[in-house]
């Protein structure tokens, strides 16, 4: 039993530990961001050094491009919030799991005691049920003895009552949590859109930079190191969403009542 | 986990549960005491969590859960009350009194149940037992060993909860509830009080209260109980124990220059 209900523990801890990564991967996009943003005001500067005309469109694109971190900060502040929400709900996850565990080992004890040598019979079908309070109560209800005080058994269902209410809390703030999970990838989708206009903003200005007469190398080089912030970006929004496949997953068992 | 009916008369029990030899090792061994009057139970240092499942299932043979109505601590100790929480969440309109030092610290048990104590005044309270007509009292027992510290006493069956007070560390094949021998019982109360014991006043101005209530048993949280003669023989002991001020080798305490430059790295 013990082994079953430490086994959850863990699967919550493993949704907790893919909230810190999540959260560290908010962080990197804010930092890619910013980053992306420094390299466009300077390509707005250098853009605006160009005499005539010809630097006026690089002028739009870097005016553009530095846009573009401003416009992620909601998304970016609404993951990190996410993570901290995450993982202010896994850990009552993790505490309903442990009252879950102290309150049917107490049943459990008690039913050793009074059941005997009958109840160790039934112990894998227990096992079986042991996140499930109301088929545990069905199972060991008849085992008891007729004679039993009152007080003992208004106390047994009393405990698988109160099993059932932490199981259901339990199971409600996991909902919380796959909730939460999606709402990150619609905010991930809304990160990748920005991904994708950055690299077409990138494309351009390399597009204008071969018409220049001078300092074509500078926006070419800019372009380049766009680029590479936008290969950056990708990877870790293909890491994030790999994170929220392995929590999904970690729901899923949890609420077959199963370890991954 | 055993648990034993010391006292019962009138409508009122005193329950005691300990000698779990199921009990992990790594854990110090504690005796929870509990009372029962007219089907209502207050629960005194409930222990740690670590033991809750062993408690609840002993209490629950005595008492329904939700008759459970009060809970007293006599210190911030882990073992005396970490399983507060689960207590509360389980009898959400349990009386939780506790040393006023300690509220704020008690609190950090909490695992997210909301937590409301009742501070026991440094010179003492009288708790109520839920809606009975019984009540215990708390019995000031400072610097021993924690600086807000209590012991409790119930006039009706006339026996006091020490505490740390008087607890000893006894062997895993001991197994008796009751002190059998004084004499012999001190080797496993002595090292116990010389270290977890700061104050000699504090515990001489204790065994002198205690002298005044006169109480019939003397209920630890560790070790067994005294009863009769003993607790005159052990408040005798307790007077005369020098506690307080270190007395141990002073060279254990040392560092050598070789492990102070492993520390430091150099």
């Amino acid at each position: 039993m013990e082994e079953n209900l430490l086994n959850y523990q863990k699967n919550i801890t493993g949704i907790f530990g893919v909230g810190v990564q999540i959260l560290n991967l908010a962080r990197s996009f804010d930092e890619l961001l910013q980053k992306m943003e420094l390299h466009a005001i300077n390509g707005v500067i250098q853009a605006n050094k160009i005499s005539g005309v010809e630097g006026k469109p690089l002028v739009t694109l870097g005016a553009s491009l530095s846009t573009l971190h401003r416009q992620m900060i909601p998304e970016i502040e609404g993951l990190k919030g996410g993570c901290q929400q995450l993982s202010r709900i896994t850990t009552i996850c993790f505490v309903a799991a442990k009252r879950y565990y102290q309150y049917t080992n107490a049943s459990l004890l008690w039913c050793t005691q009074v059941i005997g040598e009958k109840f160790k019979e039934h112990e894998v079908k227990i096992q079986q049920n042991i996140l499930n309070p109301q088929e545990l109560q069905k199972i060991i209800l008849p085992l008891l003895p007729h004679a039993l005080h009152s007080i003992e058994k208004n106390n047994f269902s009393y405990l698988l009552k109160k099993s059932s209410i932490n199981l259901m809390e339990l199971r409600q703030n996991l909902e919380e949590v796959s909730e939460m999970f999606r709402s990150f990838i619609t905010k991930i989708r809304q990160i990748t859109m920005v991904t994708r206009t950055a690299r077409y903003i990138s494309g351009c200005i390399a597009v204008n930079a071969n018409t220049l007469e001078k300092k074509s190398d500078h926006f070419k080089g800019l372009s380049e190191n766009m680029e590479t912030l936008v290969n950056q970006l990708d990877q870790k929004q293909r890491e994030f969403l790999e994170h929220i496949d392995l929590g999904n997953r970690y729901l899923q068992q949890l609420d077959q009542g199963e370890i991954l | 986990m055993k648990s034993e009916i010391i006292f019962n008369e009138r409508g009122h029990r005193w329950v005691v549960l300990g000698r779990d030899p199921q009990k992990p090792e790594q854990i110090i061994d504690t005796n929870e005491h509990f009372i029962i009057h007219d089907d209502q139970a207050l629960l005194m240092d409930p222990g740690g969590t670590e033991i809750f499942p062993q408690v609840l299932s002993e209490i629950t043979r005595y008492v329904k859960i939700e008759n459970i109505t009060t809970i007293v601590a006599s210190h911030q100790d882990p073992d005396i009350v970490s399983s507060l929480a689960l207590w509360l969440d389980l009898c959400p309109h349990v009386k939780v009194y506790c040393p006023k030092l300690w509220v704020g610290f008690i609190a950090h048990f909490g695992m997210g149940t909301k937590m409301e104590l009742i501070p026991i005044p440094d010179n003492g309270l009288s708790i109520p037992l839920g809606t009975t007509k019984a009540s215990i009292y708390a019995v000031p027992a400072h610097y021993c060993h924690s600086s807000g510290n209590f012991s409790f006493f119930d006039p009706i069956s006339n026996f006091l909860f020490s505490g740390d007070i008087g607890a000893a560390l006894l062997p895993a094949d001991e197994s008796n509830l009751f002190i059998q021998n004084f004499q012999s019982h001190i080797q496993y109360m002595e090292g116990f009080h010389q270290r977890w014991m700061p104050s000699q006043a504090a515990l001489r101005a204790w065994t002198r209260r205690v002298r005044m209530i006169q109480p019939d048993l003397i209920c630890p949280q560790h070790g067994s109980i005294f009863k009769q003669n003993q607790i005159d023989e052990f408040l005798g002991w307790l007077e005369k124990l020098e506690v307080g001020l270190w007395k141990g080798d002073d060279q254990e305490q040392e560092l050598s220059m070789e492990t102070w430059m492993q520390w430091k790295h150099i």
